[in-house]
């Protein structure tokens, strides 16, 4: 009896212990399967055209080195791109390298490089054009002279490439306090004398080489060569900024907390010299709505822009990067910082203000300030205790002069969710935006910057920061984060920045800025590539997404553009090649990214933990060739 | 009525029975997995933590100016620790980076990450109030230490709630433990964590008890496949938190026997456990191009392969050729890449020096005077994510143009080289072979450059010196001078803390992702009567956005593997023998030499460490040595038709 008894213990103890989750075998034999799911080669093309360090640029006379040619510089961050309506060729692209490196002939500090495209109309390809330049230099890439023009530059990571007439700005996000902390990318530090056209007591001045940073900077595409530091724009960390179609009026947004959302607004179209400066505040009663002007005429007033702005009770964000705009709406990412810190306690300490933008985060995140007034929301801000782990794309309109959110980062996740219900999306820290217009068309074109891995930014288990580029109709009213389409952006998911379509909505340009070492070259170093088959794509993306494939209610669909296997259900999925050896295991998720299988035939287990329902299907990833 | 007991009793066992069999090799409902079981327990000890967490709260509320008060706090102190301890093998692996930034980070003042501009961080957490507790003066901090209290608090109570509900996988209960035996081994017996209170032994019982509570859940499953695997693992485990139990004296704690008895075989049997399980791994929930740091498959915390060298650079494992290697040696050696061609990396990194040059700091171009700090080694460098002792390069291929460009190393350009090289068809047919995928019109640029030379840089790695072999069991003896010395550098002597095991340097683990520099307040001249600070700034001029108060005079903390072969010492080698760089750290780094050091991150109190004990530290260091395969030179240089240049000396005329 007793034997009988330890028996019974025992087989009780081998029932109540557990059990590993739904076990996928190491090996299976490669079975036949009667469903198979067909990943078509995605629409989106990519061709590499300016890499970092390995193309060559010509340069002028600079620092008395002879003109020649250089490797150019790396860190792509910006593009521009300028048309051409006088000839065949599409237009200049320029791009920003947001670095500071001392050069002896492209110059100290940051910089800039154009070049010229064309599309061959047989293929889509853009072509990269020769050009003989007024100054003699001739060849594919030219270095933006910087140094015999308006000085150097350092940092350059925005810009503006105006949707009026392809006029290009570069935005130095370089702030220094010293001359002794321009060293050593910048070896020239005598003191800089102003020569300008903008009116007011800048030309002649002699300031500081370090304070000759951190401007606005306009350039000439066609010419290669830069035309004037933006001196009555202000002196700030500028992220961003957009023109409008009256070709008058200029936002400028600085990534910065707090950090300024300012607007130029020129006496004349076209001309960027003469105009009124103003800085944003949202509870202005002045003539002027919200904005509150600031004298551009001083040099002084300009150089100290920040605090004169908050002086005059500016309204701080945290951290403006870049705007866009669609001719009619505003938008700018607000890409959050995880710890505000005192940062707008001391901004408020010099009169700056927050807006009622912030309510809505705050009441999401932290449900006990629900039920608290906006002003109390505000002061809880104010106080740092609000951590904006994933930011936002806010909306400025400037009929009502309201700034509000318009697609709020995340989801913010003060609890994990249940089992089951993790969003598959997840918007953290969005950084470069863009308008595409394609097929008539709009696209919002959101890229992330991550400024952090914790709180869901990455899936668990990832050592990298991964950082997504998301498509967004903009005929979707009040979008969430589950509307964004997820763009994979190359075959290999680079990290990539200043998304900047052709005019003819065919090519998105971007920049793959930081060299990510788990991809072959040229896509481990910084380069700017053309993704191009938009019109395809956007069709393929909108078309429910490719076949699907059914058996007994559970659902496959891959998405070409995102490079996914989608499912009807919750599903924990293994993928095996044709050896029957498992490659890939992803448990409790609604898709599957196949962007790292090589073309081939694979094939696909899954198993649903409610239903108790395993499926296998054969996927077939069909080459792009 | 006895047998109708007795058939009763067996209709109940045969239905378990049944309902067992029927979950076996079957699905189970996420339910019943082991995972979700051990969540569902996490999720109680979360909540313990932060009850704990209110009660250390209430202490510092409380805290009166008397021994029974700070006592009191003292104690809760050690107890929210311990419960801390008791979580923290899954946490510290959900969200590695909220527990550094919010929970547990070091007590020092760090960057904020991404930010537009310098931003420096005050440090919060655990360790920060630690060092108040435990101070002489705890009631003046009474003021601090409700507000580090009241921010702890409010961040646990974030990190909670994220971690409540998580979907949590076998996959990650295992990588979570093994993850843990190296941070109980490198972070936790070394005192890395505990920095006032002393706890680390006792504090490692706890976590490493935490750990196998969880991990036990899978024993059944085990047996299954493997009945003597599960029954090794839970003797190594109970032996080992035994271990730590009945020996919590900090000073005295062998760790070499611990790593020996309980962490390798531990860090080896999970493996195996994992494996035949058939659970899967990191590498198939990862996109299949992603490059890990820790080869998930090495067996030992010395294992050969523990890092993966690729992780730190630009090359791709299958692109690592020995036509690349030889290339990249090749160029090493070759003068070529000077514009005098006259020096080579190897002029400064002398393979029969453990790749450095003997010098304080080199020699610089032309002669004229010397560069302006000491030759690093170059064996086992490839394990950090940023380069130069100012850490100003990012990747292994970016380093190299530093040194190319230096007017006072090799005074070339990038460009200057290219034109050489084409000229050499033994050039050419060399960079043909290493990279056979390449058009001639693409063959030599930056890209083929750097990845041949930092792929010479990767073969320049070694785990096999005596110590090496000693703790992988490959040899049985050795002086038990190195022994008593390894278990100084990871606890009285506090290297370890600093130098991570395994390569001795400064990459963290237990991911090793990022490098750490240091600020020790190293003198200019050594033995001087009024000794001086040494003026380089080290990091603080060394990258954008990095010029901050904390970095100035801040250096990477380099390997001391080899460090028998590598003298003069230090970023200036100030000092010529290891006798003198013990001596320096014995007194408490710069500020025990009587310097004004502000920001110094060594701790400033001397280690008492007796001249015996000198003797065994630098026994140990000795023991370090392995330059094995890596004393290869290439027998000639490519020719070229330009008789002048096929003068150069192989390894640089000076």
């Amino acid at each position: 009896m007793k034997k009988i008894y330890l028996f019974f213990v025992l087989i009780l103890a081998g029932a109540s212990t557990g059990y590993c989750q739904f076990f996928f075998p190491v090996e299976v034999e490669a079975e036949w399967t009667p469903t198979t799911v067909v990943m078509p080669p995605s629409p989106l093309k990519y061709q590499v055209l300016f890499i970092g360090q390995t193309n060559k640029v010509q340069t002028t006379r600079t620092y008395g080195n002879a003109p020649g040619e250089a490797l150019a510089k790396q860190w792509h961050d910006f593009i521009g791109f300028t048309p051409d309506d006088d000839s065949e060729d599409l237009g200049w692209v320029t791009v920003n390298h947001e670095m500071v490196s001392a050069n002896d002939s492209i110059g100290d500090g940051g910089g800039m490089t154009v070049f010229k495209v064309r599309r061959d109309p047989a293929t889509d390809t853009l072509i990269i054009v020769d050009q003989t330049l007024a100054d003699g230099r001739s060849g594919k890439f030219f270095n933006i002279d910087f140094v015999n023009t308006v000085g150097e530059t350092g940092m350059n990571c925005g810009g503006i490439s105006s949707i009026v007439d392809g006029r290009i700005w570069t935005a130095e996000e370089w702030f220094r306090s010293s001359n002794e902390s321009i060293t050593p990318g910048v070896r020239n530090q005598s003191e800089w004398t102003i020569s300008t056209d903008i009116p007011g007591d800048f030309a002649g001045a002699s300031i500081p080489k370090y304070q000759n940073f951190n401007w606005m900077v306009e350039v000439d595409p066609r010419e290669a060569k830069a035309i004037r530091k933006q001196y009555n724009w202000g002196r700030q960390g500028f992220e961003g900024a957009i023109i409008m179609p009256d070709n008058k009026t200029v936002y400028t947004a600085e990534d910065n907390t707090p950090g300024l959302w300012c607007k130029f607004v020129a006496d004349t179209p076209g001309d960027f010299t003469k105009g009124k400066t103003y800085v944003y505040k949202h509870d202005a009663t002045g003539s002027d709505g919200p904005w509150v002007e600031l004298n551009n005429k001083s040099l002084d007033v300009m150089l100290n822009i920040r605090e004169e702005a908050l002086k005059v009770g500016a309204t701080m964000f945290n951290r403006l990067e870049w705007p866009a705009t669609d001719g009619e709406r505003i938008f700018v990412t607000e890409t959050g910082r995880d710890n505000l810190g005192n940062r707008f306690k001391n901004g408020a300490a010099k009169g700056g203000v927050l807006d009622y933008h912030w309510v809505e985060p705050v009441k999401a995140r932290h449900p006990h300030m629900a039920t608290k007034t906006d002003d109390q929301i505000l002061d809880f801000v104010m106080a740092g205790f609000f951590n904006d782990y994933y930011g936002r794309v806010l909306e400025f309109d400037p009929a009502t002069g309201i700034m509000s959110t318009f697609l709020e980062g995340g989801p913010h996740l003060e609890e994990s969710p249940e089992v089951g219900s993790y969003p598959d999306k997840h918007l953290s820290n969005p950084d470069g935006l863009n308008i595409m217009k394609v097929n008539g068309q709009s696209f919002m074109v959101i890229q992330e910057d991550l400024n952090g891995l914790s709180k869901g930014r990455i899936p668990a288990g990832y050592s990298r920061p991964v950082c997504e580029m998301y498509l967004l109709d903009m005929k979707i009213q009040n979008p969430t984060v589950s509307d964004l389409v997820r763009i994979s952006t190359t075959p290999m998911g680079a990290e990539i920045t200043g998304a900047q379509p052709t005019p003819d909505g065919k090519t998105l340009m971007v920049n793959s800025q930081h060299p990510d070492g788990n991809l072959p070259f040229p896509y481990n170093n910084s380069l700017t590539y053309a993704i191009t088959g938009w019109d395809a794509a956007i069709s393929a993306i909108s078309n429910s997404q490719g076949k699907s494939v059914e058996v007994d209610g559970f659902k496959v669909w891959p998405n070409p553009v995102s490079r996914e296997l989608k499912f009807n259900e919750v599903v924990d999925v293994a993928i095996y090649d044709l050896t029957g050896k498992r490659l890939k295991v992803s448990r409790n998720i609604e898709m599957i990214d196949v962007s790292d299988l090589v073309p081939g035939t694979y094939l696909l287990k899954t198993y649903n933990a409610r239903t108790n329902k395993s499926n296998s299907s054969k996927v077939i990833i069909e080459s792009a060739n | 009525m006895r047998k109708i007991y007795f058939l009763l009793l067996s209709l109940i066992i045969f239905l378990l029975v049944v309902i067992n069999a029927a979950f076996i090799g079957k699905q189970v409902s996420t339910s019943s997995s082991v995972a979700y079981t051990i969540a569902k327990s996490h999720n109680l000890k979360l909540e313990a933590f932060t009850t704990s967490l209110s009660k250390l709260d209430l202490a510092i509320k409380n805290l009166e100016d008397n021994n029974a008060s700070t006592s009191n706090l003292k104690a809760q102190y050690i107890a929210t620790r311990l419960k801390y301890k008791e979580i923290e093998y899954l946490v510290s692996y959900l969200d590695p980076e909220f527990i550094e930034d919010y929970i547990n980070g070091a007590p020092l003042p760090g960057l904020e990450r991404n930010s537009p501009s310098l931003s420096v961080l005050e440090p919060e957490g655990f360790q920060v109030m630690e060092e108040l507790i435990f101070s002489e003066e705890v009631f003046h901090s009474k003021v601090d230490l409700a507000v580090y209290s009241e921010l702890l608090v409010r961040n646990a109570a974030t990190m909670v709630g994220y971690q409540k509900n998580i979907f949590i996988t076998d996959r990650q209960i295992f990588e979570a433990v093994r993850n843990h035996l190296v941070r109980i081994f490198t972070l936790g017996v070394t005192g890395f964590d505990s920095p006032a209170a002393l706890q680390s032994i006792p504090e490692a019982a706890v976590s490493l008890n935490a750990a196998h509570e969880a991990f036990s859940k899978y024993y059944p499953l085990i047996e299954k496949q493997h009945k003597a695997l599960s029954d090794s693992l839970a003797m190594k485990f109970n032996e080992g938190i035994r271990y730590l139990r009945d020996n919590q004296d900090f000073d005295s704690f062998d760790r070499m026997h611990f790593l020996k008895n309980f962490i390798n075989p531990l860090y080896k049997f999970i493996l195996k456990a994992h494996l035949a399980l058939g659970i899967e791994t990191l590498y198939e929930t990862s996109p299949l191009n992603m490059k890990h740091s820790v080869n998930l498959y090495a067996e030992d915390l010395f294992a050969n392969d523990l890092l993966n060298p690729f992780y730190y650079t630009e090359l791709l494992p299958k692109n690592y050729t020995d036509e690349l290697v030889n290339l990249g040696r090749t160029l090493f050696f070759d003068p070529i890449l000077s514009s005098n061609n006259q020096r080579a990396c190897a002029s400064c990194h002398n393979p029969e020096r453990a790749f450095t040059d003997g010098q304080k700091k080199s020699l610089a171009f032309d002669h004229e005077g010397t560069l302006t700090r000491n030759a690093p080694t170059l064996i086992n460098a490839v394990y950090a994510d940023r380069y130069f002792y100012d850490l100003r390069t990012d990747v292994l291929e970016n380093q190299i143009e530093h040194v190319l460009v230096d007017r006072k190393e090799l005074h070339t350009s990038y460009l200057e080289i290219f034109e050489k090289l084409k000229q050499s068809e033994e050039y050419v047919a060399l960079f043909q072979a290493a990279f056979p995928e390449f058009s001639n019109s693409e063959l030599i640029m930056k890209h083929t450059l750097s990845s041949a030379l930092s792929a010479y840089v990767v073969s320049l790695s070694g785990f096999n010196s005596p110590f090496d072999r000693y703790v992988r069991g490959e040899s049985a003896e050795i002086d038990p001078m190195v022994i008593s010395g390894f278990n100084l550098f990871m606890g009285k002597a506090a290297c370890g803390t600093c130098h991570f095991a395994p390569v001795f340097n400064g990459s963290v683990p237990p991911l090793y992702h990022e490098s750490e520099t240091e600020v020790l307040g190293v003198p200019e001249i050594a033995g001087a009567a009024k000794p001086a600070i040494d003026p380089d700034l080290g990091r603080y001029k060394g990258v954008l956005k990095e010029e901050a108060d904390i970095y100035k005079h801040s250096f990477k903390t380099t390997t001391v593997r080899n460090v028998a072969l590598t003298a003069p010492y230090m970023h200036n080698g100030v000092f010529s023998t290891l006798e003198e760089v013990v001596d320096f750290y014995n007194k408490g780094g710069g500020i025990g030499l009587g310097l004004d050091v502000p920001n110094q991150t060594l701790p400033s109190a001397a280690l008492n460490l007796d001249e015996l004990e000198v003797k065994q530290l630098i026994a140990f260091m000795h023991a370090l040595t392995d330059t094995s395969s890596m004393n290869i030179k290439p027998a000639k240089l490519p020719a070229f038709t330009d008789q002048k240049l096929n003068a150069r000396i192989i390894g640089g005329a000076y």
